[in-house]
């Protein structure tokens, strides 16, 4: 890629007389490159048509290959004349480092999804099998990208055209140790040998090759390394998994890069990889469908071809039912990220998001470079003596429209790259704001700008043209008298952009009231319980289980706690869902429900009122076999009273198999704001319960905390993990994507706000040029300066009236479309939101036109008048 | 004709003259290095090569195409007679000027 545009360079830049000699030697010199890398290859390539970009070198400009001497000149003339009149150089130059600096983010952001597990080097060569369920009608229900532990091996030893395959299990909420740091790990991958050279993960520490031979071998990245580790190195480091095995650390690799589907933490020999205990299957059962598999092609073979073959005969494994029901298929990994194949577990993402953004960004420099144009003009138009000047001395047409463009490039360059200095300096606060990722913006540098170069000379031969010809077609005598040039079109395109700008700002500021409101309203709306001074201790299920009775006594002789309980679920509506089937209904009737499994106290604890019966009571035999509670919701959906509910007999999926209804509660939250409250069982006999809620009344939080944390040592050992959540901080969380777009939007309205301030400057300032005379002899006779303002203003207002009209319809559709995102929301008062926002623009406008205005009431008529 | 001729150049031009027959834009960059002990930049070769062939220091001839080149032809260089007056005029002018050095600064 960087080849080719560097060959572009050079063929468009190279003077022809040469440039098949200097090709052959840099194509000569590139081939003994002995570089592993191809990027790097590719860059000193790059570099090498760089140093050839000298005078003696390059194409001429004027093809009678005389020298240009006027060229240097131009160039020079172009920097006086900027920095002359810095009071309109300076505007136009913010606008479009704005503009440029915008557009980089969103290409960046744009990027990072696009090359999504692009950083493989074997990307054109890896695949992935999926799983294809197809009904009768046409229908997939299910769509995995996961199949049969068997497949991956299966396939590699069936076909000569597979080089290398692994299987991939990601494996959950294991315990992984070293000396006294023991830690709940999420992120464990079990893989084959073959993993490693397919997928470019690169070793810090150790070597590839047979880093996962050994059963007991384990590869750790290098956080991961550093969690445990300290500086230290990793290699022959023992950890222990489970407190069961013992592995050996064969390996430190870096970290996987964020735009990886594949995000883990350990690498294990998919060969040490055991049935959990208590599965039906095996790891011959081809139905298991939860293993990923990942298979490299031979280059240039057909993988239709492959795909057809490969998938007849892995279906030779099922019987004749099934495997007429399902399509094994492949998936090129670069496709992983935005394909329909998608089980809840590897990152995925939305290919029209990434497109919008890019949209978005085009948007921007579009907008932005209209403003640039249009302000340019008027820059050009107070230099039409200098130019006739220039043409009387005997300079050519050419090179006057040579000067003009050449400024205009000059001022997009230079925004150019101020801007890319800015969003390099200033990427790591983009990161916080944004989770923009910086290693990925660092590889994206050179593509970035090279892009950014041509987009900024476009720019500026689109903004030069314009008055480049006007100037040329200008008289020489017109313009010694200082007569101006108009545009008809040119004036139509400013005004509609004013408009356009306006109703941006207005949409934008509305929305970003809105939005506010919604997040005021959102923290302060009551959940249903009450989260003020609740911390979740997260721990290992089993040892918790075992030693709860002790546990909980000794946490109640902690001064400062005041009650202790127990949950599975952390109310990010993370729950199971199971059918809930009430006595002399039949079980195709019924309804599903979520479960959330706590222990007795849990409801007190929370706050969570009663609405009929009673709460689960401690150590009952009877509540913990048959105590259901449900909520309103719940009620509500069965079409009865919470009150004639009661002691009724019921079925909760397999968990409680002979339940009876104890109580009924108010509705709560127990997930986030933008889904409704689900009918809810609560359940006391214990499903999966792994988290200690705590209630403390003291603010001494440290020492509580330490005190716990001692205790809990001291009774379950030292293996055991333990991490402390505030519930509050665990809530924000579920708001994190809002906060992030909060972000966004506060950015945007800046820039929305920059562009249409200066688009109005522009608009303005032309209109205070070309009308110079005009208003000095209304001066002299007499005009005061109201007169001359209303006159002014009246001008623009109703261009700025009209882009706030045109708002409304975005605020309104826009504003529905996101409140209806939650499932509470502000009454959706839009035209509110949208007459702020229009108030706010409207001052905006009133503010910059008066601003210009002072340079009329500054206009010595006399100076103006004395031209002709 | 010109006759000026810079550091740099006279460098690329004796290195043409040491290449004899062989001397294209790769070989003489690499016969540099080697003798310079760094990196030149192809751009300042280019265009020194180009200077001096306008200078009349030097007469190019096409060669034969090689597929490693991806098809292209080698431009061969070798020093006019006019080139080789040059590098001697200012071989002689450095002599006499370290001999006109007085005997304490020598050596």
């Amino acid at each position: 890629m960087i080849k080719k545009i560097a060959n572009v360079l050079l063929k468009v830049c190279c003077n022809p007389r040469f440039y098949d000699d200097i090709r052959g030697d840099l194509e000569e010199e590139y081939r003994q490159d002995s570089s592993s890398k191809s990027s790097i290859k590719e860059m000193r390539y790059l570099s090498a048509v760089i140093s050839l970009l000298r005078p003696s070198l390059i194409r001429p400009l004027v093809p009678n290959n005389k020298p240009n001497l006027m060229f240097p000149s131009h160039l020079k003339t172009a920097f006086r004349n900027l920095s002359k009149h810095k009071g309109q150089s300076v505007p136009i130059l913010f606008g479009l480092v704005a503009a440029f600096v915008t557009c980089q983010l969103l290409f960046v952001a744009a990027q990072s999804e696009y090359q999504f597990d692009g950083f493989h080097k074997k990307k054109k060569e890896l695949y992935r099998i999926n799983y294809d369920e197809i009904k009768r009608g046409g229908e997939h229900p299910r769509m995995l990208p996961t199949v049969g532990p068997p497949t991956a091996s299966f396939v590699k030893n069936n076909f000569s055209e597979v080089v290398r395959a692994s299987t991939v299990r990601h494996s959950e909420g294991r315990i992984v140790s070293y000396q006294d740091k023991v830690f709940k790990e999420n992120d464990l991958f079990y893989v084959d040998p073959d993993f490693l050279e397919m997928f470019d993960f690169e070793f810090i520490q150790g070597t590839k090759s047979g880093a996962l031979k050994d059963v007991n071998s384990i590869v750790l990245t290098a956080s991961t390394a550093k969690k445990y580790f300290g500086n230290e190195t990793g290699l022959g480091k023992i950890v222990s998994l489970d407190n069961q095995t013992l592995y050996t650390v064969k390996g430190v690799v870096e970290d996987p890069p964020k735009q990886s589907s594949l995000q883990f933490d350990f690498l294990l020999p998919f060969r040490s990889f055991k049935v959990p205990a208590g599965y039906p299957v095996t790891l011959d059962s081809w139905g298991w469908v939860s293993f990923y598999a990942f298979v490299e092609l031979k280059k240039d073979i057909s993988v239709e071809d492959f795909e057809k073959r490969m998938d007849a005969l892995i279906k030779t494994n099922f019987n004749e039912e099934r495997s007429a029901a399902i399509d094994f298929t492949l998936q090129p990994i670069t496709e992983m990220y935005f394909g329909e194949f998608w089980n809840g577990d590897l990152p995925h993402g939305n290919k029209k998001d990434a497109d919008m953004l890019l949209l978005l960004a085009l948007m921007v420099l579009l907008i932005a470079g209209f403003n640039f144009a249009s302000l340019f003009l008027s820059f050009t138009v107070g230099r039409t003596k200098e130019m006739a000047i220039r043409a009387l001395s005997g300079a050519k047409l050419g090179a006057l429209w040579f000067q003009v463009v050449l400024d205009a490039i000059v001022l997009a360059y230079t925004s150019m790259l101020l801007a890319t200095g800015i969003s390099f300096l200033f990427m790591e606060v983009f990161h916080e704001l944004v989770g923009w990722d910086l290693l990925f913006y660092k590889s994206q540098l050179v593509v970035l700008f090279l892009y950014s170069s041509i987009l900024a000379v476009l720019v500026g031969v689109a903004a030069g043209i314009v008055p480049a010809v006007l100037i040329v077609q200008q008289s020489v005598s017109a313009a010694l008298k200082g007569v101006f040039l108009a545009s008809k079109s040119g004036n139509f395109v400013r005004r509609t952009l004013v408009v356009v700008q306006f109703s941006v700002t207005t949409f934008i500021i509305g929305f970003v009231l809105l939005f506010n409101a919604q997040q005021t309203f959102m923290t302060n709306r009551n959940l249903g319980f009450n989260k003020e001074g609740v911390v979740v201790m997260e721990t290992f299920g089993e040892e918790l289980n075992a030693h709860y009775t002790t546990l909980r006594h000794a946490f109640q002789s902690i001064p400062g706690v005041e009650s202790i309980s127990l949950s599975g679920e952390s109310l990010d509506g993370d729950n199971g869902s199971v059918p809930f089937v009430l006595e002399g209904v039949a079980e195709e009737d019924a309804n599903p429900i979520d479960i959330l499994g706590v222990a007795d106290g849990w409801l007190e604890m929370m706050e969570v009122p009663l609405l009929a019966g009673r709460y689960p009571v401690r150590r009952s035999k009877y509540d913990s076999i048959h105590a259901v509670v449900i909520n309103k919701t719940a009620v509500d959906a069965l079409g009865t009273k919470p009150e004639a509910i009661l002691g009724k007999k019921v079925r909760v999926g397999g968990i409680v198999t002979d339940g009876i209804v104890i109580g009924v509660t108010e509705d709560f939250h127990f997930s986030s704001l933008h889904e409704q409250v689900a009918p809810v069982a609560i359940l006391v006999p214990r499903t999966q319960v792994d988290k200690v809620y705590l209630k403390f009344n003291t603010t001494d939080l440290k020492s509580v905390i330490g005190a716990i944390e001692n205790n809990s040592k001291k009774i379950m050992g030292g293996g055991v993990p333990l991490a402390f959540t505030f519930l509050d901080d665990a809530l924000n969380k579920l708001y994190k994507k809002e906060k992030q777009m909060g972000h966004l939007i506060v950015a945007f309205s800046f820039l929305a706000i920059a562009l249409s301030v200066i688009g109005l400057y522009g608009v303005t300032l032309y209109y205070i040029q070309s009308n110079q005379k005009n208003i000095g002899i209304k001066k002299v006779v007499g005009a005061g300066n109201w007169h001359l303002f209303l006159q002014f203003f009246s001008r623009f207002y109703w261009l700025i009236l009209i882009g706030l009209v045109l708002a409304y319809p975005m605020v309104h559709q826009f504003g529905l479309q996101w409140l209806n995102n939650f499932a509470y929301h502000i009454e959706a008062r839009l035209f509110y939101f949208f007459a702020q926002g229009a108030l706010f623009s409207f001052v905006l406008a009133i503010l910059v036109v008066a601003l210009q205005f002072l340079k009329i009431v500054a206009l010595n008529p006399t100076k103006v008048l004395v031209d002709d | 004709m010109k006759s000026s001729l810079g550091h740099f150049e006279e460098l690329v031009l004796l290195t043409i003259c040491i290449l004899g027959d062989g001397a294209y834009g790769v070989s003489i960059k690499k016969e540099l290095e080697g003798r310079l002990g760094k990196k030149t930049s192809v751009g300042a070769m280019q265009s020194a090569l180009r200077r001096m062939e306008d200078k009349g220091f030097l007469l190019s001839r096409v060669g034969a195409a090689t597929p490693e080149r991806g098809g292209r032809k080698k431009k061969y260089f070798s020093a006019t007679q006019h080139g080789i007056n040059v590098l001697k005029t200012v071989q002689e002018l450095r002599t006499q000027m370290w001999s006109a050095m007085p005997s304490t600064q020598g050596s």
